[in-house]
């Protein structure tokens, strides 16, 4: 989910990032139920497949019928950068976010209510702001921990928010074992009953 | 939403006469609103909110109810009345989704191969033959006849694949009807159905029976089969988007093996059908 949209996200056999709409033109069916096969996604509910543009490649019923053009599904556009997944609205042209060096993925929690904006999460980590990189993502450094941290969150409306931290990847496993307890304290840092 | 007077004027299916033994009232919902079905010494009868008592029926294992004063008649099926067939209900199922979707996906032979693998198709075999839709004018109801589709098990009853053929009726907004190639009998159908209960505009009850003919299967065995089927359609249908049935064709796009999917929406466009429909959001 972004804000109340809903999305399919898959990589292909190619490893690019695709971020879609979750729903196949066809029937609505969430395409994030689909099977990857190469660098086509196929929905599971009648075994339309889609190619990596978003274009129908196939109608199983239909073996021979060519799918007219105008069966696309809806595509975001979709990165990678700093160990992390970016995804914009196909209209913005906003650029992937440039991030030095590089990163290891370290954990994706949820939490019930969305930071406010990168100082309030950077405040709710109890860290101190080294760059920002978007309204949404941000370089800190927190104390009693040797590397600065990548933090992003990601605001899913009345779904509550994600919140992703990356550590480089020199880091150490105690580095890493930290910033994984950091980010479960965050469950609590972010909840319903602490949002008034 | 007011149900418009096409939903409005339906009789529906809200149990088996079963389900509402043992005690003397059960509440139920359709359309939106708190029914109480009142068990009296055996005898069934129907209530609104307000306690103004409703019209209802039993017929084809199940009892049915209406809203309206005015019904229209509830469509015949004459195989009940035919003697050595069998009858077993599966009982309510609860699905998150318009029963309208229940209904279109009941009428859809394409999925087979994908979400019913090695029973009722196999991906090999995932081509839709073209078939007749007819809409008998007289009665107004939807019929997709010569539809053949090959099946490696296509009921309890088979004992391997065959090119199984199908008749598919809709004659009411929230019922439809299977006539399916009968595996041990020549020029007889068995009957699969689901009576659908709207309870909201998205979200349904879905009580199906099977009409057939077998000697060999216990209830139990036929059940199971039926279940197994249904839940895997029960996956499908709560992860389409939206819940509610689009009619508008900016929003779904068929093909040629959609036929009787484009006759029912076509069909229930004309009948001024609204309740469960989803509005086109430009947006999305």
């Amino acid at each position: 989910m972004i804000g109340d949209k809903d999305i399919a996200l898959w990589r292909g056999e190619d490893g690019k990032i695709r971020a879609w709409e979750n729903r196949c033109p066809h029937r609505g069916m969430r395409l994030s139920y689909g099977i990857v096969r190469g660098n086509t996604l196929t929905c599971l509910y009648h075994g339309w497949s889609y190619d990596g543009t978003g274009g129908c490649a196939g109608i199983p019923a239909h073996p021979d019928l060519t799918p007219p053009k105008t069966i696309r599904t809806k595509v975001y556009r979709a990165a990678d950068s700093g160990g992390m997944i970016w995804v914009a609205n196909p209209e913005e042209a906003t650029e992937v976010p440039a991030i030095d060096g590089a990163w290891a993925p370290n954990r994706s929690i949820h939490v019930d209510v969305a930071p406010a904006n990168i100082a309030a999460l950077t405040e709710g980590i109890g860290a101190e702001l080294q760059s920002k990189i978007t309204d949404h993502a941000a370089i800190l450094r927190v104390p009693n921990i040797e590397e600065d941290i990548l933090v992003a969150f990601l605001d899913m409306k009345e779904h509550g928010a994600m919140i992703h931290t990356a550590v480089p990847a020199k880091a150490t496993e105690a580095v890493a074992i930290a910033v994984s307890k950091l980010s479960t304290h965050l469950r609590q840092v972010f909840k319903a009953s602490s949002a008034a | 939403m007011k149900p418009d007077s096409f939903t409005h004027s339906q009789w529906y299916a809200i149990g088996r006469i079963g389900d509402f033994e043992g005690a003397n009232a059960k509440p139920v919902r359709l359309l939106s609103q708190d029914l109480t079905v009142n068990n009296s010494a055996g005898v069934l009868s129907v209530a609104d909110a307000e306690g103004r008592s409703l019209q209802s029926q039993i017929r084809y294992g199940h009892l049915w109810t209406t809203l309206s004063d005015n019904p229209r008649p509830l469509y015949d099926m004459p195989e009940f009345d035919e003697p050595d067939r069998r009858l077993v209900t599966a009982g309510g199922v609860g699905v998150r989704c318009s029963g309208l979707r229940c209904v279109e996906n009941f009428l859809d032979m394409a999925h087979f191969p994908f979400v019913h693998t090695d029973i009722l198709g196999v991906e090999d075999h995932s081509t839709v033959e073209n078939y007749d839709v007819s809409m008998d004018a007289d009665k107004d109801e939807i019929w997709a006849t010569k539809c053949k589709f090959f099946q490696p098990l296509a009921s309890a009853a088979a004992t391997g694949g065959q090119m199984t053929e199908y008749k598919y009726r809709v004659p009411h907004p929230y019922s439809t009807i299977l006539y399916k190639t009968c595996p041990i009998r020549e020029n007889v159908w068995d009957l699969v159905g689901l009576f659908i209960q709207p309870v909201e505009e998205d979200e349904c009850i879905v009580h199906s029976f099977i009409l057939v003919f077998d000697e060999d299967n216990t209830d139990t065995g036929l059940l199971h089969f039926q279940q197994n089927i249904f839940l895997q359609d029960r996956m499908i249908l709560e992860n389409q988007v939206p819940r509610k049935l689009p009619l508008d064709p900016r929003w779904e796009l068929p093909t040629r093996a959609d036929a009787s999917s484009i006759a029912y929406r076509r069909w229930l466009k004309a009948n001024e059908l609204q309740w469960g429909i989803a509005l086109f959001d430009k947006a999305a």
